[in-house]
C-alpha cells in the first residue's frame, strides 16, 4: 500500500475511533503511532516522546494557561457584571438593548477570556435572569447570549488563534491583530441581527428602560468598567503597539486581572482553587489535542498524503478562492458534530499544503475558518455554546434555541463574506503593524 | 457476558477505589500544576519588567518558562482526565443506547489506556537520556528528563484512570456507566 492509501486508511481508522467516542487527542495519538509504526517503525518512540515533550514545552504555547488564567480570574472577580452593566446603560433605550448589552458585554469578556464557552457561561449567569425578567422572548435571549459567546474564538486573545497559529507556524500576534477588526464586525452584525428580530416582532424584546438613563448614571457605570476596559486596552494595545509579544501581553493580563481581583476582595482560598482548576482543566483539553495532532501531522508528513493532494488540487486548476470555498463549506458541515479545536487541528494540517500551494494567505485564511468554527459552535446537534446556556436555562427547549440562533448564524455568513470581499478586515492590523503581507 | 460481567460486577468496590486512587492522583497533579503557573506567571512577568523597565534581559527566564509550562501541561492533562475535560465527539448516544455504548466504551477506553500507557513509557525511554544527549535547555542547560518524567507520569496516571473506568465500566454492564462522557 502507497503512503497516500495508509493516509486514507488511518483517516478511516480516525473516524471510526472519534465514533466510539476515544478523546480527540488520544484517537489522532493512536493513529499516528499506528501509522508511523507501518510506515518507519524505529520512528515511533522518537516521534512520541519527542512530539509530547515539544508540545508541552513550547514557549509560544505559555500564552494559553495565562491567558486561561485570566480569564478564569475576571469570572471570580464579577468584573463581567460591571461590563454588562455599563453596556446596558448605554444600550438602554433601544428595543432589545438586554440582548445587545449582553452582545457588547461577551465581545468585550472575550477580549479577556479568549475562550467562548466561558464568555457565553458567564454572560448568560449574568445577563439571561435580567432578559426573563423583563418578559424577553426565550429564543432571542438565549441565542444572543449563545452567539456572543462564540466571539471568544475570534476576538484576542482567542484560544483558537493560537491553535492554529502553533498547526500552521503563523505569527500568533499577527493572527490576534488579524482577529481584531472581523471581531468588531461580528458584533455590529450581532447588534444588527438583533436590532431585525425585534423590528420584526417587538413582543419579543418589551422595552426595559423607558427613560433615557441619565449620563452621569452612564459615566458611573463605564467607570466601574475600567478594570476590564484597561486591561483589554494594556493587553491587546501592548500588542498592536509592538510593546508586547503575545505571550509577555498574556502575562500581563493575567498579573493585571490578578491585581484587579485582589483589588475588588474576590480572592479567597475558594476561588483561587477554583481559578486554578478551571484554568488546568481548560489548558489540559488543549494540550492533549496538540499532543495528538503533532503526532498525526508527523504521521501524515511521512504519508505525503498533503503533496499529493495538492498536486491534484492543482492538476484540477482549482483557484484559491475555490478552494478555500470548499473548505469551508466541509468546515461548516463539520462544525454540525465536531468541536471546534478537533476540526482545527485534525483538517488544517491536511489543507494548509494545498491551500498555500494555491498562494492563500493563512493568516487571512485563519480569521476565516475561526469564523467558520464558530458557526459550529451554535449550529445544531452539538453546538457546544448552545449547551452551556442550556444548563444556564434549563427549563427552556434546546429546539427554542436552535430557532434562536438562526439570525446570528445569517450574520456569521454576511460577516465570512465581507472577510471574504475585503481581505482587509483581516490583514490590515497585522499589514499596519508587522509591516509586509506574510 | 454474564458470567463475566458477574465476575467484574463482584470486583466493583475494588474498582471504584482504584478509580478513587487514580483521582486523588489527578489532584496531586492539579496541587503542583497550579505551583507551576504560579511559577509561569511569575517568571514571564519578571521578564517583562527586567526587560521594559531595568533594561535589562533575565537570559534564564525562558529555559524556566518552558519547563514551568511542561510541568503546567502535564499537570493539565492528568487533572483534565479526572474532570472528563479531554474532549470527544458524542454522537454516538444520540443513536445508540447503554446496549450498543457499553460494548463502544469498553474498546474506547481500552484503546485510550494504551495509547496513554504507551505515549508514557516513550517519554520515560526516551528522556531518561537527558543531557548526554543534548537534551537540555539552550540557556541555562536545565536537564529536560524530569520535565520528560513528570509528562510521562502524567499520561501514566491518564492510562491508569482509563483501566479503573474501563474495569469499572464492566462492573456495571447492565447498569449505568458512573462514567458516561459527557455532552
Amino acid at each position: 500500500m502507497d503512503g497516500s492509501g495508509i493516509a486514507l486508511v488511518g483517516f478511516l481508522a480516525l473516524l471510526a475511533l472519534l465514533v466510539i467516542r476515544v478523546p480527540v487527542g488520544l484517537a489522532m495519538l493512536i493513529v499516528g503511532v499506528a501509522g508511523i509504526a507501518a510506515i518507519r517503525p524505529g520512528a515511533v518512540v522518537p516521534v512520541l516522546a519527542g512530539e509530547g515533550f515539544a508540545v508541552a514545552s513550547r514557549y509560544s504555547l505559555t500564552i494559553l494557561p495565562l491567558f486561561m488564567l485570566m480569564g478564569n480570574l475576571a469570572v471570580i472577580s464579577g468584573m463581567s457584571h460591571d461590563l454588562y452593566h455599563a453596556a446596558h446603560s448605554w444600550l438602554g433605550r433601544l428595543r432589545g438593548s438586554l440582548a445587545s448589552a449582553s452582545i457588547v458585554a461577551c465581545a468585550g469578556f472575550s477580549a479577556l477570556s479568549g475562550s467562548s464557552l466561558a464568555a457565553a457561561l458567564t454572560m448568560g449567569r449574568v445577563s439571561l435572569p435580567e432578559m426573563r425578567r423583563y418578559g424577553y422572548d426565550d429564543s432571542l435571549a438565549t441565542g444572543a447570549i449563545a452567539a456572543g459567546g462564540t466571539l471568544g474564538f475570534l476576538i484576542p486573545p482567542s484560544a483558537g488563534l493560537v491553535i492554529y497559529g502553533i498547526i500552521t507556524e503563523q505569527s500568533i500576534g499577527r493572527l490576534f491583530m488579524a482577529g481584531l477588526l472581523p471581531g468588531l464586525l461580528l458584533t455590529l452584525l450581532f447588534l444588527l441581527a438583533v436590532g431585525i428580530v425585534v423590528r420584526r416582532d417587538p413582543g419579543k424584546a418589551p422595552r426595559a428602560v423607558r427613560t433615557p438613563v441619565p449620563w452621569r448614571d452612564r459615566l458611573v457605570a463605564t467607570a466601574r468598567a475600567t478594570w476590564i476596559l484597561g486591561i483589554v486596552v494594556v493587553t491587546i494595545g501592548g500588542i498592536y503597539a509592538g510593546v508586547f509579544t503575545a505571550v509577555e501581553a498574556a502575562a500581563v493580563g493575567a498579573l493585571l486581572t490578578l491585581v484587579a481581583a485582589a483589588a475588588r476582595r474576590a480572592l479567597n482560598r475558594g476561588a483561587v482553587t477554583e481559578v486554578v482548576r478551571a484554568t488546568l482543566k481548560a489548558s489540559g483539553t488543549a494540550f492533549l489535542v496538540l499532543f495528538g495532532a503533532f503526532v498525526f501531522k508527523v504521521f501524515l508528513g511521512l504519508t505525503g498524503i498533503a503533496l499529493v493532494a495538492a498536486e491534484w488540487v492543482g492538476s484540477q486548476g482549482f483557484s484559491g478562492a475555490q478552494a478555500v470555498l470548499l473548505v469551508l463549506v466541509v468546515f461548516i458541515v463539520l462544525g454540525t458534530f465536531l468541536d471546534g479545536f478537533a476540526m482545527l487541528v485534525l483538517t488544517v494540517p491536511l489543507v494548509q499544503p494545498i491551500l498555500e500551494s494555491l498562494g492563500v494567505d493563512m493568516i487571512w485564511f485563519g480569521v476565516m475558518i475561526v469564523i467558520t468554527i464558530e458557526m459550529g459552535l451554535i449550529s445544531p446537534p452539538v453546538g457546544l455554546n448552545i449547551f452551556v446556556v442550556k444548563g444556564v436555562a434549563p427549563d427552556v427547549p434546546i429546539a427554542t434555541m436552535f430557532r434562536g440562533i438562526v439570525p446570528f448564524w445569517l450574520a456569521m455568513i454576511v460577516a465570512l463574506i465581507l472577510v471574504a470581499l475585503l481581505p482587509g478586515l483581516a490583514t490590515l492590523l497585522p499589514n499596519a503593524m508587522f509591516g509586509g503581507g506574510g | 457476558m454474564t458470567d463475566r460481567s458477574g465476575f467484574f460486577e463482584r470486583r466493583r468496590g475494588g474498582f471504584e477505589r482504584a478509580e478513587s486512587l487514580c483521582g486523588r492522583a489527578a489532584g496531586a497533579f492539579a496541587v503542583v500544576g497550579g505551583i507551576a503557573l504560579a511559577v509561569l506567571l511569575g517568571v514571564t512577568v519578571a521578564e517583562v519588567f527586567w526587560r521594559y523597565v531595568l533594561n535589562d534581559s533575565l537570559l534564564w527566564a525562558e529555559d524556566l518558562s518552558t519547563m514551568s509550562l511542561a510541568v503546567v501541561a502535564a499537570a493539565a492533562i492528568a487533572y483534565g482526565a479526572r474532570e472528563g475535560s479531554h474532549v470527544c465527539v458524542n454522537l454516538i448516544a444520540r443513536v445508540a443506547g447503554r446496549r450498543v455504548t457499553r460494548f463502544t466504551d469498553a474498546l474506547a477506553r481500552l484503546l485510550a489506556a494504551a495509547a496513554a500507557f504507551a505515549a508514557a513509557c516513550a517519554l520515560f525511554v526516551h528522556g531518561s537520556c537527558g543531557p548526554s544527549c543534548g537534551a537540555v535547555t539552550p540557556t541555562v542547560s536545565i536537564s529536560h528528563t524530569p520535565f520528560y518524567y513528570a509528562l510521562g507520569a502524567a499520561l501514566a496516571a491518564y492510562a491508569a484512570l482509563l483501566a479503573s473506568q474501563l474495569l469499572l465500566g464492566l462492573a456495571t454492564w447492565n447498569g449505568e456507566d458512573p462514567n458516561e462522557p459527557a455532552d
